[in-house]
């Protein structure tokens, strides 16, 4: 994980969210795409590829996690950090993951997210 | 265990009524207490038989778990029961202490059937004794068991019910903090999606380097707007919490709906079209809470439209009745969902907590309406929704006398 992240995803089908988000990213450089459902964040995935994938976990249609192993599929090198307004505990969530996948397994944030850890975790 | 005084009130009742249903009488009480003596000697007997049978029994040996010490004190409480039921004294404290037995049941997760063989057991073991040592008539004799007989009926049956009271009142008790366990996730989830807009946007306010007067007036719009979310999700559980009676009143629901579509703000996406009658009778009801249920209902037509559609607002009136439908073109609603949607809790979004319908159906009941919903998946949905027409008794009488016209 030496690569410098320069791009992030960010996937929510809450609008303001990703607004706020898209806003705190691009005033730090960061290139960024937002999406607000799986299948148009797949589309972007398959086109862009993204450093980062920033996702919720409850989202109508896809669940962050589908999402979460979908996009690993097409671009293993992303990496992926899924947030949740749920409050569920992360074993839970990993134990939910598919084991036999090569994939490192997502980071998982609590929202109201802690910027200061999020920022952490992508760079 | 203690329970308030009012449930042993209740129940020393409930135990007048079953004594009289059983014509319990003086007759009885002197029956039993002539059997003391006779029985008195074999109590000790009949507490070892009864505790074999118990420590002999998988199932019941399984709430044995005190000890010697536990051993002594149920041999005294079952020696003591045996006393009080000879004693001839069937007061308030005696039917308190058998409802003791049937709370204490609970407790230690004894099934009940096993109450009804052990007491069938006793009972057996206390008519042999008295037959054994019986040396005058056998009819007195018959008199005296079937007094004994009914009293342990009485003994059984105000045991049964405490156990049962107590055991339904138990898993309400589980019911209900499971329920709050799920409404407590779907508030945090509803709470948390607005709160983390606000936490962001400051983020973005004080840490921004380059944030224009544009962005900086957007930020502060949205924590207002989140705000708002986040007070709706409380305003939603409070209508839930206190639904009050609600005020009968005419409504004109034309201008009602109105109102409602009107703070909906639908979209350019959707094509709404409504369709009153222009002398629509006006309905009984109470506005702010009618107002509630049309609010859930375009809400719920509108976020199943996601990329638009066409919702048809219309009104009829029928019978007593005027019929509101609200069609919309979006996803419907799957058959096996169609049966739970007003179920409190129930949601198939990713947001909501899944009380719109529940609020909905409860306020239309005590309104005398009725909701009734048909749907296909990927078509759309209907919803009616029936609510007494306030004028029917004026109405009624115009249309008897127009009837009477030659």
């Amino acid at each position: 994980m030496s690569r410098t992240v320069t791009s992030i995803l960010i996937v929510d089908d809450e609008a303001d969210h990703c607004a706020n988000m898209n806003d705190i990213f691009t005033d730090l450089g960061y290139r960024t795409d937002v999406a607000h459902d799986g299948q148009s964040a797949l589309e972007l995935v398959a086109r862009h590829g993204y450093d980062v994938a920033v996702l919720d976990l409850r989202m109508p249609g896809m669940d962050g996690l589908e999402l979460c192993r979908r996009i690993r599929r097409l671009r293993s090198e992303t990496r992926t950090i899924l947030l949740t307004a749920f409050p569920c505990r992360e074993t839970e969530l990993a134990d939910s993951g598919d084991s036999s996948e090569p994939f490192e397994r997502p980071s998982i944030l609590r929202k109201p997210v802690n910027l200061t850890e999020l920022l952490a975790l992508i760079d | 265990m203690t329970a308030p005084d009012s449930t042993s009130d209740d129940a020393f009742d409930r135990y007048r009524q079953l004594q009289r249903y059983v014509d319990w009488s003086e007759q009885d009480v002197a029956n039993v207490k002539r059997m003391l003596p006779y029985v008195e000697p074999r109590f000790g007997q009949l507490v070892d038989d009864f505790y074999d049978a118990v420590g002999s029994n998988a199932e019941t040996r399984r709430v044995l778990t005190g000890g010697s010490q536990q051993m002594q004190r149920l041999r005294l409480a079952l020696c003591r029961w045996l006393q009080e039921l000879f004693s001839g004294v069937y007061d308030r404290d005696y039917v308190r202490r058998r409802l003791r037995v049937g709370w204490r049941h609970v407790e230690i997760g004894l099934d009940q059937m096993y109450t009804k063989v052990a007491l069938s057991r006793l009972r057996v073991g206390l008519v042999r004794a008295i037959c054994e040592c019986w040396d005058g008539d056998k009819g007195e004799l018959l008199a005296l068991v079937v007094s004994f007989n009914k009293l342990v009926d009485l003994d059984a049956a105000i045991i049964e019910d405490a156990y049962g009271r107590e055991f339904t009142r138990r898993s309400q008790t589980t019911e209900r903090l499971a329920t709050i366990g799920q409404v407590a996730a779907g508030i945090a989830h509803e709470l948390r999606n607005p709160l983390n807009v606000i936490k962001t946007s400051i983020y973005y306010l004080e840490n921004a380097k380059a944030a224009s007067p544009e962005k900086k007036a957007a930020h502060l719009d949205r924590i207002q707007r989140q705000v708002t979310v986040a007070d709706n999700v409380i305003a939603a559980l409070s209508d839930f919490a206190a639904l009050p009676t609600p005020r009968s009143e005419p409504v004109a629901l034309a201008a009602l709906l109105n109102g409602v579509l009107l703070d909906q703000e639908p979209g350019p996406q959707f094509e709404v079209v409504c369709d009153f009658p222009e002398h629509l009778p006006p309905v009984l009801g109470d506005v702010r809470q009618l107002s509630i249920v049309f609010g859930n209902l375009i809400r719920n037509a509108l976020e199943a439209m996601p990329g638009g559609g066409r919702l048809e607002v219309s009104a009829q009136a029928k019978d007593d009745f005027v019929a509101v439908s609200l069609r919309d073109t979006g996803i419907g609603i799957s058959p096996e969902n169609l049966s739970h949607i007003t179920e409190p809790l129930y949601s198939t979004k990713a947001r909501g907590i899944g009380l719109g319908l529940a609020i909905t159906n409860a306020i239309l009941n005590k309104h005398q309406g009725f909701l009734r919903v048909t749907s296909e998946p990927d078509r759309g949905s209907q919803f009616v929704v029936l609510l007494p027409m306030a004028v029917e008794t004026a109405e009624k009488h115009s249309i008897a006398q127009a009837g009477t016209k030659p």
